[in-house]
């Protein structure tokens, strides 16, 4: 029930067989009422050409027909019955053999418009019969002419007349035939439609199937989409109008699909390149020093090159499973009252020696007081990486500026050569680097700034960077509030 | 031999440059892919091997590049991309071997060794002429039997006058397979290896296995008595 193939073939049926049917019944209505009114029409005709013949000769009502009738006039097959009444006194003057004891209903009243209506007549048959009032003539003039003319036939009424009563009543049945050829008609109307209706079923049926072919051709492409192709699209030619914005939204969803991929990829290769690399360097290291027995200054030189290596590694693993764990929702903050100004310079000491041996001068702008709610672990962190990126990055006895205005926003400046403007987008992108050598410069692998915008989010700050090409400094703001 | 190594990452680049020159043979290092490119481009090695990930230029760019040349050394990809696609994509590109990092060094090393077989035709480690048999896996040297001691750059030179058996080779071409390239080319340090090779190698009763050609360089191979 819930095929879209039924549902439409379902309506298109039902569309179908409603026209066909209320067209159907349309049709007959029209047919039966122009056949009732040509009935009617011949009937009135029958009983006036009866009324043309009924005459009072001696006082008497009486019908004249030729002798070669066999019957009066309109009753050659024994369809047609009337019956002739006073108009006042209602007593029966004449009504044809045929009828026997049954008796036609009198009604009629009227001279001006006949009357009709439908009859059950003898022998069950259905009819119909128009009823109306007659002034009849007198014909005793013609008297002498009846009597001569030997092919006249006379049906004469049992009652006298007296002069006064002209009026008669005439009621003139005849034997429904239109109910017979309406019943053929409905019999082939009927048929017509159950015909009809299975065809149009069948044509439905196909046409359906036809129109909904380009969803089962989306769906075989949809099927045969293969993982590790992420560049293929839907591609259906002709595409039906209702269905093209399916294929579009569907190509515009793969599009991101790849996009998210070619992503996920460019991240996992970077991360293996960045932990394998690493692994590599230690392994070459202690198997060439293994390799042959070597001086102590060699075996300290290589120790302590190892030890380095870890270092940058636990720091990478470790930034790896914060921005994991960020991403994830895996975090609990602890927030609390912090004075920024005193944490940024206790934060600031485990650079101060390397600041120191780099020559670099640190300018501090710091506003006295100021105090937000956060969770200092994470801002740590935060501040940490930016403060390790102006040690490792500003040349030798060049400038760093750390600021701290009233409403609490964090400022670290610092001179950075290798940027230029347009980097200052990139540089929260995981595993960005402006240069592709950081690896000799430390610990640099282009996550800290990525894990910095994502604990700051997290943090409900903004991070922002920018590069000024003048004098090439490097600045990020940071506002906690 | 000689090998150019590209690798960005310096404590690995260090390390293996060590354990090829501590192996005999010469080793030009660079750090990023445009002074890879120009090393490639302007010095001959037997081996190049690459990482793919590197500043400046990638390895595959620097691979197209050298083969573009005509530059037939074997090449050795050494990388941290371990998918399918890369290996493909670095073995299509003309690289002739594949290795992910990390990889032990020992395994780096005879994967060279294979290369430098494959680029001299020679299937078999062991390499023999006349009564001279060099093992170049074991780095060992034998005369008729009895074994050879040899400096490093002693044992690179007469590796690389072995492959060349039966050849005469030029002093610079035994510069530029042998001696790094950051010195001057000296026809003349040649010349004093060749002679120390020389006596190494001379045994008593046994006629002399490296000859000197004139104006044209050395050929090692086996005299035979005329």
């Amino acid at each position: 029930m819930n095929s879209l193939n039924f549902r439409l073939l379902l309506g298109v049926l039902l569309v179908v067989t409603f026209s066909l049917g209320v067209g159907g019944m349309a049709a007959y209505q029209r047919i039966e009422a122009m056949l009732y009114e040509d009935f009617d029409r011949r009937l009135v005709q029958r009983a006036r050409s009866l009324s043309s013949m009924i005459e009072v000769e001696f006082e008497r009502v009486s019908i004249e027909w030729l002798e070669s009738d066999q019957d009066p006039p309109g009753h050659e097959d024994n369809q047609d019955y009337y019956a002739i009444w006073l108009a006042t006194g209602g007593e029966a003057l004449i009504q044809n053999e045929g009828l026997g004891a049954w008796e036609l209903p009198r009604f009629g009243a009227s001279a001006v418009k006949p009357e009709f209506r439908d009859l059950e007549m003898p022998e069950g048959r259905n009819g119909r019969a128009v009823g109306y009032l007659l002034e009849i003539k007198s014909d005793e003039d013609d008297e002498e002419e009846a009597l001569d003319n030997d092919d006249l036939k006379t049906f004469v009424g049992p009652i006298l007349m007296d002069e006064n009563q002209t009026k008669i009543q005439l009621v003139f049945g005849k034997v429904d035939t239109v109910a017979q050829t309406m019943a053929g008609i409905r019999s082939s109307l009927i048929g017509l439609w159950i015909g009809c209706g299975g065809m149009g079923s069948l044509l439905g049926w196909l046409v359906v199937r036809r129109s909904l072919h380009p969803i089962d051709k989306i769906c075989e492409q949809i099927g045969s989409l293969k993982e590790g192709n992420t560049g293929q699209r839907i591609k259906v030619d002709p595409i039906p109008t209702e269905l093209e914005p399916i294929t579009i939204a569907l190509n515009n969803l793969l599009g991101r699909v790849e996009g998210a991929l070619v992503r996920e990829r460019t991240l996992t290769s970077n991360v293996a390149h960045e932990l394998r690399t690493p692994v590599a360097g230690i392994l070459s290291i202690l198997e060439v020093t293994l390799c042959r027995l070597r001086s102590k200054e060699e075996y300290l030189e290589s120790t302590q090159e190892c030890l380095e290596i870890a270092k940058r590694l636990h720091w990478l693993v470790t930034n790896l499973l914060s921005v994991t764990r960020i991403e994830a929702g895996n975090v609990q903050l602890q927030t609390r009252k912090v004075l920024l100004g005193s944490c940024l310079r206790e934060w600031w000491e485990p650079f101060q020696s390397r600041a120191e041996s780099n020559q670099l001068e640190v300018v501090w702008t710091i506003a006295d007081g100021v105090q937000i709610e956060t969770d200092p672990e994470f801002l740590r962190v935060v501040v940490s990486n930016l403060f390790d990126n102006a040690v490792s990055y500003t040349p030798p006895e060049k400038r760093i500026r750390i600021g701290l205005d009233s409403t609490g926003n964090i400022a670290v400046v610092n001179q950075a050569l290798d940027l230029d403007a347009s980097s200052a987008a990139k540089v929260f992108d995981p595993f960005w680097r402006q240069s592709e050598t950081p690896l000799e410069k430390g610990v640099h692998v282009g996550l800290g700034l990525n894990l910095c915008q994502k604990i700051v989010t997290l943090l409900g700050g903004t991070i922002q960077a920018e590069v000024k090409e003048v004098d090439k400094l490097f600045e990020v703001q940071l506002r906690m509030v | 031999m000689k090998v150019l190594l590209v690798e960005d990452y310096k404590p690995l680049r260090d390390s293996v440059s060590r354990a090829v020159r501590e192996m005999g043979w010469a080793i030009d290092a660079a750090e990023d892919g445009e002074e890879g490119l120009w090393f490639a481009e302007n010095h001959r090695y037997d081996v190049v091997v690459l990482d793919l990930m590197l500043p400046k230029l990638s390895g595959l760019e620097i691979l197209e590049k050298i083969r573009a040349g005509g530059n037939q050394s074997g090449v050795l990809i050494l990388t941290a991309r371990d998918g399918v696609d890369d290996r493909i994509k670095g073995l299509d590109a003309g690289a002739d071997d594949y290795l992910v990092k990390p990889f032990f060094l020992g395994e780096l090393i005879s994967r060279l060794k294979a290369l430098v077989r494959r680029t001299y035709e020679q299937q078999d480690p062991t390499i023999k002429i006349g009564d001279l048999v060099i093992d170049t896996s074991a780095c060992q040297v034998k005369r008729a039997g009895v074994a050879v001691e040899l400096t490093a750059r002693e044992y690179a030179l007469l590796e690389y006058l072995a492959r060349r058996a039966g050849q005469v080779v030029s002093r610079s071409l035994i510069w530029d397979h042998v001696y790094e390239s950051y010195g001057e080319a000296n026809s003349n340090v040649v010349d004093v290896y060749v002679g120390y090779l020389r006596k190494k190698l001379h045994l008593p009763d046994l006629p002399p296995i490296i000859h000197t050609r004139r104006g044209l360089g050395y050929v090692l191979k086996e005299e035979t008595p005329s």
